[in-house]
């Protein structure tokens, strides 16, 4: 039975004490003397202090500084590149162009469509064409401007339905496309369908549906992109990079630099936010590697907010037809969906997410037919690519704004509607087989519902004033691994010598989301030692084992496994060592509080450091290593891969707010946002996810788009481009729904991702209930709710 | 770093004299500089950028503030907690940018804010891509406006519609405010709605080495009833995309005089004044706002829903909003109509 908790309960009590890292005696969880404390994250104390170091604060000896040209064309031959001018300015020490890297690469073995700059053509307004290196920053901004290239135009792509047209091979924006549409822009079409669907459709008792368009989002982190690239004395790249998944772009880097791997140390140095928008190995890598290794000197490439914006990877724009189908008693019958999402210049994460906008429906409710037509599309914009919630978020507010329109049109509660349909626990869903374990689904929408007092609210508020909800589900982790090999995803090292420091090496990437911290609880939690013993070292390839990086929100499952393992391997050790110092057996023991203690004869203990040095006699340092495999998972049909995670989270949100029927601005007043985690490692954090997960979501449903001008983007600042400020920030509160995973690291599960989708769906639904209209176009901005409100105004008078 | 400032020279006088001796010395070529939050991004997208810039930070004499004045220094936040001034004036102040920006940012600063636009504040990478514009280094408009001559509309990329975007411009016109200046040729004063005039590149009439010192009120700003309504896309940050100032003096329920400011809709602040005694000078052909076309009677009538209703619908009609700055120009249209409507109900039902 889930257990319910969170920032509506508890208070935060713990502080930060002059940089020591301190849970100020916070409690754990019953059983455990780490695991469920209210933790303030590792790094926190740096951050807050600007202490931590990020890339663009690095400085070496003999540094140059790098500016990219970027591509002025949106989609056209590159006829000349005349780089000389550049080369003659005094302090100008390297130009390079497409010509010094022919290899292409790109985050997926699917979809390596990137150059390391543009050769031939160019095919996005922002694509790198060529890059300088120089003494300053202000010689290398002034030195861009002295290449000349010469364009030809060519037709551009700039609506995802004009990629599916059939053109010209001069017109295909990649050579590679879809193998079955050869001459369009389709990247990758996916076509399933499960179950008697044109029969649930015809059987309905009541049929919805909608068509639904979606702008294009960006990440919007704080730290812009800025790497610093040392081709270095011992001829080895070291590549400082605050990178997601180091992994990956260490294997693009060999490749595009035409190097063994061995040769390369990848440095993840601090995230200043990720959200997927640093999860793809970069152009700029390559770029300032290649720089450094012409000039042999380290070299500095810090991007401005619009380079930013332009090197992109955010949110699909999405357009998208659905229906669903339900029987008598509101049990879903069918989904049918249509989708098209716009990829951009790149392939990027995006085979992957043409697979989630379609499969990823196949939760939280029991589907018992399922259809679903998916294009990704090449266009001549901004790359997509993978952002949180990736590939789900989209579809999760047409299907919530689905079942909410099936709710009117059955007469029932739209929560007693989806209470009707969710997955059980412990289950695989009908087609994909995937598996559901723990699930607090139920738990979380009840006590949402209870603590908003959605009973006395829905239907009832006055007009303008209204509430809704939204559900949804997410991946733990893909089971799968990008690269397919028998490798396990995570690795975990630890070291003690007799210093009594616990050194845990591992390669997840802290990215603001404290995997850190969730390492160093996984392993203190099992040897029993004090957090401030444990020292996580994450940052570079040469030390840490292989993790497959902070993305898919599969950190905690698997790298949190590998930790536990690995800190198991430790355990016995030092059991065996209180073995010897006290002559009890060493399966006896328990560890907590720093002591190692005789479970019969409690009085019978060790200290951790004697334990330690006992262990350490005659072989020095302990060693260990951990590691993480999610087992054989789903089915066998084409594609079947897509979607499988060891677990999957679940969560259930409710927005309260008003809508003015003038403006048609909207206020969200209070959201009670319940998530389900499995066991909460580290409520603070976890309550930091959802908290987090709630305002960027709100920024995608009220306020954030990319607009363009043509082909350009004409909102790449953050003045321009909209991220909701805290006085557009409600009261959020954060309800942990804790379901014990069996799988999980002390039945943990994700929930850093899964929080977003639902309350873009809660705040659609609480505009209908507020003003009786339905929004089918996301971000809900002002003008888009007036219209619709005055379209509604206008068929009622109609009507009369 | 990376968003790089051009090299100029910065002088920062001490005294106003010695900052009129300045700005006469490099007339030609430089800029004044108080909070520098609009000028330095604009710098920084190589927007216009001159050689020399002037600090007026340490100018002690710009930076009082009473009922009746406001220095050019004085800052955003010194304004907003002012409790002498106007509410309304306070209040305009408060909701300008952000609580950071506003205490560099100065009363001088806002008046003479430069004019924004789409196709204006973008880098020298995006302008380049599409094609410079009339206000910087270009010879088109991008926005091609519909403009009015003689009674027809007519495309013409020629006139810059960039948007007049100050909070305080506005809400000081509708309290009839006067700005006084001073330059090696001696002082000047004049209203500040006659000060602004002309399209989105020269947008007042700043005479050679002129420094705005202070801004007046009369003494009836003080004793009729005001107010400020601002639209925004979020509740902090964001230049308004319609403003709404009003000064509205009833003789019981009757209206005595009425005046509505407009922000953010054309290349300058608009006023209407329903009392038709400052009619604005601006050469007609500039501005797509003409606030005197068909404008209903209200003086001497009573101020019912009716002719609120009538007033906001006129103060719509007229408005004009390109599509130069965020939300779509119907929208803010039909906003600034609404928000009058709003702002004068207010008036008349709370008592100042």
């Amino acid at each position: 039975m889930p257990t319910i908790s969170g920032s509506g309960e508890t208070k935060n009590e713990h502080q930060l004490n002059k940089g020591v890292w301190t849970d100020n005696g916070a409690p754990a969880a019953a059983g455990f003397s780490v695991i469920g404390k209210r933790v303030p994250l590792k790094d926190a104390y740096r951050k807050v202090t600007g202490e931590g170091v990020y890339a663009d604060d690095m400085k070496f000896p003999g540094m140059l500084y790098s500016r990219i040209l970027h591509a002025e064309k949106a989609h056209a031959k590159i006829k000349r590149i005349d780089t000389s001018k550049a080369e003659a300015l005094p302090g100008v020490r390297a130009v390079v162009t497409g010509n010094d890297a022919a290899n292409r690469f790109g985050v997926l073995p699917v979809s390596q469509d990137e150059l390391s700059m543009a050769r031939e053509k160019v095919i996005y307004n922002g694509e790198p064409v060529a890059a300088v290196a120089a003494d300053t920053e202000e010689i290398a901004a002034e030195a861009i401007w002295l290449i000349d290239v010469e364009y030809e135009p060519l037709e551009e792509f700039l609506k995802p339905r004009d990629s599916l047209k059939d053109v010209s091979p001069e017109l295909q924006i990649h050579d590679k496309v879809e193998k079955k549409h050869p001459n369009t822009n389709i990247h990758k079409a996916v076509d399933q369908e499960f179950g008697d669907v044109e029969g649930a459709f015809k059987q309905a008792e009541a049929i919805v549906s909608a068509e639904f368009k979606f702008d294009g989002i960006s990440h919007g982190f704080t730290e812009p992109h800025a790497i610093v690239a040392h081709w270095d004395a011992d001829d080895r790249l070291q590549l400082y990079t605050p990178q997601q998944v180091p992994h990956y772009t260490h294997r693009a880097l060999a490749k595009v630099l035409e190097l063994p791997m061995h040769r390369i140390q990848v440095i993840r140095t601090m995230v200043g936010g990720g959200f997927g928008g640093k999860s793809d190995p970069f152009q700029h890598e390559m770029i300032a590697s290649l720089l450094s290794m012409k000039t042999r000197r380290p070299v500095k490439l810090t991007m401005d907010r619009e380079e930013t914006f332009l090197t992109g990877r955010g949110r699909h724009p999405t357009e998208g037809k659905l229906a669903m189908a339900f029987d008598k008693e509101g049990k879903l019958t069918a989904l049918d969906s249509d989708i098209i999402i716009d990829g951009g210049a790149y392939g990027s994460f995006g085979v992957v997410s043409a697979y989630y906008n379609g499969v990823l429906s196949n939760g939280p409710y029991w589907m018992p037919a399922f259809r679903y037509h998916g294009k990704r599309v090449y266009s001549n914009r901004i790359p997509s690519g993978a952002m949180r919630g990736h590939g789900s978020v989209n579809p999760r507010f047409c299907t919530e704004t689905l079942m909410d329109m099936a709710a009117v049109k059955l007469g029932l509660d739209p929560c007693e509607l989806r209470l009707r349909n969710f997955l059980p626990s412990n289950t695989l869903t009908p087609y994909h087989k995937f598996r559901i374990t723990s699930n607090g689904i139920r738990e979380g929408l009840a006590e949402a519902m209870r603590r908003s007092e959605w009973k006395k609210k829905w239907g009832k508020l006055p007009y303008g004033h209204g509430i809704g909800v939204g559900c949804a589900w997410y991946i733990s982790g893909s089971a799968l691994p990008i690269h397919w090999n028998k490798l396990p995803q995570s690795t975990v090292h630890i070291k003690i010598d007799m210093d009594g420091g616990v050194t845990v090496h591992s390669l997840a990437a802290e990215i603001g989301q404290g995997s850190d911290t969730m390492l160093a609880q996984c392993v203190a939690e099992v040897i029993g030692c004090s957090l401030e013993r444990v020292h996580v070292k994450s940052t570079t390839t040469d030390t840490a084992p292989i993790d497959l990086g902070s993305y898919s929100s599969r950190v905690t499952f698997m790298a949190g496994n590998a930790a536990r393992k690995a800190a198991e391997s430790i355990r016995a050790q030092l059991a065996a060592a209180a073995s010897r110092l006290t002559g009890q057996p060493a399966q006896y023991f328990d560890f907590a509080g720093e002591e190692v203690i005789c479970r019969s004869k409690p009085d019978v203990r060790v200290t951790f450091m004697e334990a330690l040095h006992g262990a350490q006699a005659d072989i020095g340092a302990l060693i260990a290593s951990g590691s993480y495999q999610a087992p054989p998972l789903g089915t066998t049909f084409k594609g079947s891969n897509a979607g499988l995670s060891p677990s999957y989270s679940f969560s259930a949100f409710i927005c309260e707010l008003k809508v003015d029927p003038d403006t048609g601005f909207v206020q969200p007043l209070k959201i009670w946002a319940a998530h389900d985690c499995g066991r909460a490692l580290n409520p603070l954090a976890v309550e930091g996810q959802i908290e987090g997960s709630v305002h960027m979501g709100l920024g995608q449903a009220l306020t954030e788009q990319l607009r363009y001008r043509g082909a350009q983007l004409l909102n790449g600042n953050f003045l321009d481009y909209k991220i909701p400020t805290p006085f557009d920030t409600p009261e959020i509160e954060a309800i942990i729904v804790e379901s014990a995973d069996p799988e999980g690291p002390f039945g943990a599960k994700e929930c850093g991702e899964g929080a977003l989708a639902p309350i873009i769906p809660a705040v659609g639904n609480a505009i209908y209930d507020a003003v009786g209209v339905r929004m089918f176009e996301v971000p809900m901005t002002p003008d888009r709710v007036l219209r619709a409100i005055d379209a509604k105004k206008r068929a009622e008078t109609k009507g009369e | 770093m990376t968003m790089l400032l051009p090299k100029f020279e910065l002088h920062q006088p001490a005294t106003l004299d010695e900052a009129v001796a300045l700005a006469a010395l490099h007339v030609d070529d430089c800029d004044l500089l108080s909070g520098g939050t609009d000028l330095l991004p604009n710098y920084k997208c190589g927007l216009n950028a001159h050689r020399n810039v002037i600090s007026l930070q340490h100018i002690a004499e710009l930076k009082h503030i009473d009922a009746h004045s406001i220095g050019a220094g004085v800052t955003l936040v010194d304004i907003e907690r002012n409790a002498d001034v106007p509410r309304s004036i306070a209040n305009c102040a408060a909701h300008i940018a952000s609580p950071l920006l506003r205490e560099s940012g100065t009363l001088g600063g806002n008046l003479m804010l430069d004019n924004r636009c789409h196709f204006f504040n973008q880098s020298y990478f995006w302008r380049r891509s599409l094609g410079y514009c009339l206000k910087a280094n270009g010879d088109r408009c991008h926005v091609v406006p519909q403009i009015n001559e003689g009674g027809k509309s007519v495309l013409n990329d020629k006139v810059c519609v960039a948007t007049h975007s100050s909070d305080l411009a506005p809400m000081l016109i509708a309290l009839g405010a006067e700005a006084t200046f001073v330059s090696s040729a001696g002082k000047r004063t004049i209203k500040l709605n006659d000060f602004y005039w002309g399209d989105g590149i020269e947008r007042y009439e700043r005479k050679p080495g002129e420094i705005l010192v202070q801004v007046t009120l009369p003494k009836w700003a003080h004793e009729v009833r005001s107010g400020w309504k601002k639209l925004a896309p979020r509740q902090s940050i964001d230049f308004s995309v319609v403003g709404v100032g009003a000064a509205l003096d009833l003789d019981g329920d009757k209206v005595k005089a009425l005046r509505v400011a407009l922000g953010a809709v054309d290349t300058t602040p608009v006023l209407f004044d329903f009392s038709q005694h400052e009619k604005r000078k601006a050469p007609g052909h500039y501005l797509l706002v003409d606030p005197y076309k068909n404008m209903p009677e209200v003086i001497g009538k009573k101020l019912d829903d009716a002719l609120i209703e009538t007033v906001a619908k006129h103060v719509q009609t007229q408005a004009q909003p390109k599509l130069n700055v965020p939300m779509a120009p119907d929208y803010r249209r039909k906003m600034c109509g609404v928000l009058t409507r709003r702002l004068l109900t207010e008036l008349r039902d709370n008592n100042r």
